[in-house]
């Protein structure tokens, strides 16, 4: 296992590096460079300028030697300045990847709190009108629109009811506000984003789970543990559900990986200060720095999830064993 | 009620509630099985067999529901009973191999948690006695090395192995009343003979009272005292072991025997009933075998015939009475 681990790890690093580059590449085909901007702002610079700024900044090499400068920049460990908000990228990037990590792992774990208990019972109760309810809601939920329902939600509970904002993340000019005080600020805006990304999880690990439940539950080895006089909630919870989690662990860590990825539209209709947003704008204004950092961490994300989700199997599933 | 029967069915029916409408699976069926003997159950796929053994075990699953009659089990009613009463006697003073041993485990916990976990449940025993007594158990069983295998998982474990670990399980509790349904059919030929020897050991053993199910009449040939012939959710003969199967009297029981192979005869092609199994839903108001039937009349199309007999009991307008084997 241990073995494993380590290869894997390896191979990891060997993925994110070729993906980094892949990144690159896509960045640099994107018309214009951080210079272009610049000039077209700038009637009164000359073409002996252009050439010796592209120079300064190294953006008259050609693609691969610049990829090659910044990974060994940031195997250095300087991950460079944010052209568009002039401050070092850390400064400008970790709050925000904060803030996304806030709003998404909140949404999530309540949203499997929720979700498997639901799609538990409606697996037991398969065909009840507690199933069909859940069933209708769970379409629902995954059928609509993000952008629509977030809206429905400001109005209805911003604009109409008024008890949370419309948008934003804390409040403004507050910042003297301090343990419990800021906490309670900074939840008072985070449940309308939060809910809005919740009822699309909600619906689809519902989904899942129940398909996983109902699977397990017609299995032979279920009938066996209700021949030996065994409580039902004993059977449900240890002898069907520990078979059930084998494909949810698949669903629930692709959905971990997605934590510091950012939901651009729940952010950017509720004004929230998260990552999404800010990478969409880092692409659009040529701001590498910024973009390359979060497509790392992405992608890392998703290596490391893929691999939790792999060591996972094996601890639940005698069955499966790495060498 | 020590000398009463083990096992009272009386007239027992269970229904299938499908889209199509009600399906009979068993139509009334009544039995005794004494104690310490082997009642054998035949029948081809889907005559009942099963689901009736289910309804005892109170394994029937939805849209299947018992419909009408009483099971006793030394004399309780257990069609009466509440879902934790049913827990308490299941597994307990009850118990049933499953034909599947491939599946009926589960794969995700350890062969001494699925042995140990009813002992600690029905007997009340600690964790460690529980553990001991399932060392036991599998020795019982004859599972070489049971401290290994104990903290095994199913996946490691031969067919015959898993079988020989469901026996350990059903039999963990001391059960006076085991129910095997078709326990050697998902077994090749020699892992057969071994289990069905321990089973009949066991069995002596233990003295418990055994219902065997099975479709093989060679199995049931050799294991049971007494035999019922199922046939689309009816009994149409019973009677002892011997008798069934020296002087059967109903004309399916004959086909059933005459369509076994004959150890050092040679034939072209092995006799076989013609037709097959009615449906449930195509059941009429007649005798159900009538449609397969070389001596059905009018009257069978007309009426069911009723179990009728002393000791050995059948249900046919025109029985046998020397036996029709050729």
């Amino acid at each position: 296992m241990g073995n494993y681990i380590t290869r894997r790890l390896f191979q990891m690093v060997l993925v994110l590096i070729l993906l980094s580059f892949v990144c690159y590449g896509l960045m640099s085909l994107m018309p214009g460079d951080p210079l272009d901007i610049m000039i077209s702002s700038n009637p009164k610079i000359t073409s002996e300028d252009i050439v010796r700024l592209k120079a300064v900044y190294g953006l008259d090499q050609p693609m691969y030697m610049r990829y090659w400068a910044w990974l060994t920049d940031i195997l250095s460990g300087d991950f460079g300045y944010s052209r568009t908000y002039k401050v070092p990228t850390t400064t400008i990037l970790v709050p925000r990847l904060f803030n996304t990590f806030v709003l998404t792992m909140t949404a999530l774990i309540l949203s499997l709190m929720i979700s498997i208990p639901i799609g538990i019972i409606s697996a037991l109760k398969k065909g009840s009108k507690f199933d069909y309810f859940t069933n209708l809601l769970a379409f629902a939920g995954i059928s609509i629109p993000s952008f629509f329902l977030a809206i429905i939600l400001i109005i209805i509970f911003a604009v109409w009811l008024e008890w949370f904002p419309a948008g934003g993340t804390e409040s403004v000019g507050e910042a003297s506000l301090t343990g419990m005080a800021y906490a309670k600020d900074r939840i008072h805006y985070l449940v309308l984003p939060v809910v809005s990304l919740m009822v699309l999880q909600i619906g689809t690990f519902v989904r899942y789970t129940r398909s996983a439940m109902m699977e397990v539950l017609g299995q032979d080895y279920i009938r066996t543990a209700r021949a030996k006089g065994i409580k039902q909630n004993k059977i449900v919870y240890l002898h069907a559900l520990k078979n059930a989690l084998i494909p949810l662990i698949t669903v629930i860590s692709i959905s971990f990986s997605f934590i510091f990825s950012g939901a651009i539209i729940t952010e950017t209709i509720f004004a929230y200060q998260g990552v999404g947003r800010l990478v969409y704008d880092s692409i659009m204004g040529n701001d590498y720095n910024v973009a390359m950092i979060a497509f790392i961490i992405s992608i890392a994300m998703v290596l490391i999830m893929n691999l939790v989700a792999d060591i996972l199997y094996a601890v639940v599933d005698p069955r499966i064993s790495y060498k | 009620m020590l000398n009463g029967p083990m096992v009272e069915v009386k007239d027992l029916k269970v229904s299938f509630f499908t889209k199509l409408g009600e399906v009979k699976a068993v139509d009334g069926i009544s039995y005794q099985v004494a104690r310490g003997k082997v009642m054998g159950i035949v029948g081809e796929s889907g005559c009942g067999k099963s689901v009736s053994s289910f309804s005892l075990m109170g394994l029937l699953s939805q849209p299947g529901k018992i419909v009408g009659g009483e099971i006793l089990l030394d004399g309780v009613n257990l069609t009466n009973l509440g879902n934790s009463e049913y827990e308490g006697v299941r597994g307990n003073k009850m118990a049933m191999i499953f034909q599947e041993p491939m599946t009926a485990l589960n794969p995700v916990l350890r062969i001494g948690y699925q042995i140990s976990e009813q002992i600690i449940k029905h007997m009340g025993f600690s964790k460690i006695q529980a553990k001991n007594r399932a060392f036991e158990l599998l020795e019982l069983v004859g599972i070489p090395s049971p401290q290994k295998r104990f903290h095994e998982y199913p996946h490691q474990l031969s067919g015959g192995m898993k079988q020989r670990a469901m026996i350990a399980m059903a039999l963990s509790c001391e059960p006076e009343f085991l129910i095997a349904d078709e326990p050697t059919t998902a077994l090749d030929v020699t892992i057969q003979a071994q289990i069905l020897e321990l089973i009949q050991s066991l069995q002596k053993k233990l003295n418990m009272t055994v219902q065997f199910i099975t479709h093989d009449l060679g199995v049931i040939s050799e294991i049971a005292d007494d035999v019922m012939v199922m046939y689309a959710g009816r009994i149409v003969e019973s009677g002892s072991c011997h008798e069934i199967f020296q002087n059967p009297r109903h004309p399916y029981t004959i086909g059933l025997i005459n369509s076994l192979p004959k150890l050092g005869t040679r034939v072209d092609e092995l006799y076989t009933i013609p037709g097959s199994v009615p449906g449930p839903l195509e059941l009429g108001q007649g005798c159900a075998y009538y449609n397969r039937c070389s001596k059905a009349s009018e009257k069978c199309l007309m009426e069911r015939p009723q179990l009728t007999g002393d000791k050995s009991k059948v249900a046919c307008f025109f029985p046998e009475d020397h036996g029709g084997i050729n």
